[in-house]
């Protein structure tokens, strides 16, 4: 009883503050937002018996990744938060149609379902949080997705580089 | 743990990382041909390697990487679209000054096509889809100075971004129900126990199908196709037509046809709508367009339509009629990108199918290739367009679905009006001002021999279709094989 009353707490900070990120309109505001959504969701790690996960959870993402946000937030400086007609404000009503369509949904789905494991309380399913069990999982079984998000974020960093450089050329910088 | 079945893939990383370099080593020569010849190496290089592994499935790394036929023929594939829109892009203006980063970039982002092909989880399948994505964002929105590239690249990454979330949530859903992300444990699991109507999967289902609806450009998620393929510089655009609706069909068969093929009653009626409503809305909307390019992004909406209809057929003939399709669009879609490229550099207005008016007559040899180009995507027989395109509607009909293969029909009836109307002014037209087409300047040497070479092999997969057929169908099998 107790972990499900964790688990509801936990999930409505996650799910608060995230319609937080995408609705604040400073995006300083939205960026220390982002920091609830990352610890409900270490605190969720927990449930699942993944102190480590959870941990790293903390340090790297509400941590160093929200930081590195904040950063370039305040490098850019101010920005007009919004144009002063945006042409796309009339179908902002159709946008959040759409995602409380696809939460009902959702909902409808997982009520209906009739699954084992999503009323049964949950079972031990072995060591999955540990540091072994996870550095394990990065060299065998998972080693090209781990090797492939490099990828992913080598070539992020290219473009950005890359896009960033023009645009300064562009503007008539050096 | 087994590196050798993953070696295709990891040489094209591996090559993107190499021409990356060469644009920052020693010497003015290294600096502005290393990077060229390095991405040529690689191409070639990994499909001797794609060739070599021709054969049973091996998997490699933990099983993240899967090497059979079907992975292999789809890797021939991207490489050899990589390899055109490398020699296309001789002397194109986006990637004159960066030409490490274009390169790379094309590289990294063919790397990404191949672990579509070849995932063995559904977690390498995103990965394989985003790394393709990111690196066509950038690629799209290189000309910086022109603000429809611009705009074509922010487009494509807001919409890309939308689609590939819909399709992470659905195979989060899959993953909880099935209870694994393993492909072949995925489809073990389903076929043991009874799955009909089973509300998750539903979901999970329809979200995918959603999700990799955007990335194909099918009906109704293709709306951001004509901006970005119009917006795009030209070859890219040509590499985004093919390769990545290649990718995201290989996806569509990996899931469907291989990991849900026992669901099939379920999911078949959700991908032949999906897949008429693309015949109807690509070739009604390409009957309007005076860009070329736009009428081609409209054509291939219209593409995504007929080669969905193999997929929802849900057969292994289905399976190899797609990929027999994939093939001879890829080239024929090659072929006809590669008129746009020689004209545009020529005229301001280029890519305007006006642009072309009696451009036949001028350079005949352009002319055939359009003309082959055009007449097998509009399913002429005896080219591959025509073959293809019966093969898909015989796979439908087969399996009842007499109203796709209705639909496909009447749908390449209409295209002819447009892809013929190309024709006509290509050869009968008299340009604006009267007398010759404006302006000719010399054809790049690779350019042009990738255009004949694009359409020889229109012509040649038509001719050699049988024993085509035979690579297809062996790929398609080894969908289904354990």
């Amino acid at each position: 009883m107790g972990e499900r009353i964790t688990f509801a707490i936990a999930a409505a900070v996650a799910l608060g503050s995230a319609v937080g990120v995408v609705t604040l309109k400073n995006p300083f505001r939205a960026a220390v937002s982002l920091i609830g959504t990352l610890l409900a969701v270490a605190v969720m790690f927990l449930l699942l018996a993944a102190p480590f996960v959870a941990a790293i959870q903390v340090i790297v993402y509400a941590g160093a990744i929200v930081v590195l946000f904040l950063f370039v937030i305040a490098y850019l400086g101010e920005r007009p938060g919004r144009f002063e007609h945006d042409p796309m404000a009339r179908y902002e009503v159709v946008g959040w149609i759409a995602v409380i369509a696809l939460g009902v949904q959702g909902f409808i789905a997982l009520a209906n379902s009739r699954l084992a494991g999503i009323f049964d309380d949950p079972k031990a399913t072995g060591d999955i949080g540990s540091p072994r069990a996870i550095g394990e999982a990065f060299t065998d079984p998972f080693v090209v997705s781990f090797e492939a998000t490099s990828l992913v974020l080598l070539v992020a960093a290219l473009g950005a580089v890359l896009l960033a450089k023009r645009a300064v050329l562009g503007e008539g910088g050096r | 743990m087994n590196v050798v079945p993953a070696l295709p893939l990891m040489i094209v990383a591996g090559g993107a990382c190499v021409a990356l370099l060469a644009s920052a080593g020693p010497g003015g020569r290294v600096r502005r041909d290393g990077p060229f010849w390095a991405g040529a190496a690689t191409l070639i290089a990994a499909a001797v390697m794609s060739l070599v592994l021709w054969g049973d499935r091996q998997e490699a790394l933990g099983g993240g990487y899967r090497a059979d036929r079907f992975s292999m023929l789809l890797n021939l594939v991207f490489l050899a679209a990589a390899f055109c829109a490398l020699l296309f892009s001789v002397r194109e203006p986006a990637g004159v000054d960066r030409r490490g980063e274009y390169i790379s970039l094309l590289l990294t982002s063919t790397a990404g096509m191949m672990l579509v092909a070849g995932a063995g989880d559904l977690i390498a399948l995103f990965l394989g889809i985003e790394i393709l994505s990111v690196a066509l964002y950038v690629l799209c929105a290189l000309e910086v100075w022109r603000e429809r590239s611009l705009e074509a690249g922010l487009k494509y990454l807001i919409v890309g971004a939308v689609g590939s979330s819909f399709f992470l949530y659905g195979l989060a859903f899959l993953f909880g129900a099935s209870g694994s992300v393993k492909l072949s444990v995925i489809g073990e699991n389903l076929s043991v126990a009874s799955f009909t109507d089973e509300p998750l999967l539903l979901v999970a289902m329809a979200l995918i199908v959603t999700g990799l609806a955007f990335k194909a450009s099918a009906v109704p998620f293709h709306m951001w196709t004509p901006d970005v393929y119009e917006g795009a510089p030209t070859p890219i655009t040509a590499f985004m037509a093919t390769a990545t609706k290649v990718a995201a069909l290989a996806a569509f068969l990996r899931i469907f046809g291989g990991a849900l093929t026992d669901l099939v009653d379920t999911w078949q009626v959700a991908i032949g709508v999906v897949a008429a409503a693309s015949v109807i809305v690509g070739n009604v909307g390409a009957l309007v367009q005076r860009n070329f390019k736009r009428l081609l992004a409209y054509s291939s909406i219209a593409q995504a339509g007929y080669l969905l209809i193999g997929v929802a057929a849900g057969t292994l003939q289905g399976a190899e009629s797609v990929l027999y399709y994939l093939i001879a669009y890829t080239a024929m879609t090659l072929a006809a990108f590669a008129v746009i490229i020689i004209r545009e550099r020529e005229v301001e207005d280029g890519e305007m199918v006006d642009a072309l008016a009696g451009y036949g007559r001028a350079r005949p040899v352009v002319g055939v290739v359009a003309t082959v180009a055009m007449l097998s995507l509009a399913g002429f027989p005896p080219l591959s367009g025509f073959i293809g395109k019966f093969l898909l509607f015989g796979s439908a009909a087969e399996q009842g679905l007499w109203w796709l293969a209705v639909i496909g029909a009447v749908g390449s009836v209409v295209s002819v009006a447009y892809y013929l109307r190309v024709l006509r002014v290509m050869w009968f037209g008299t340009p604006a001002h009267g007398g010759e087409p404006r302006k000719l300047l010399t054809i790049p040497a690779p350019v042009l021999i990738t255009a004949v070479t694009a359409a020889v092999a229109v012509v040649g997969f038509g001719l050699g279709a049988s024993l085509l057929m035979d690579v297809c169908r062996d790929a398609a099998a080894a969908l289904l094989a354990a």
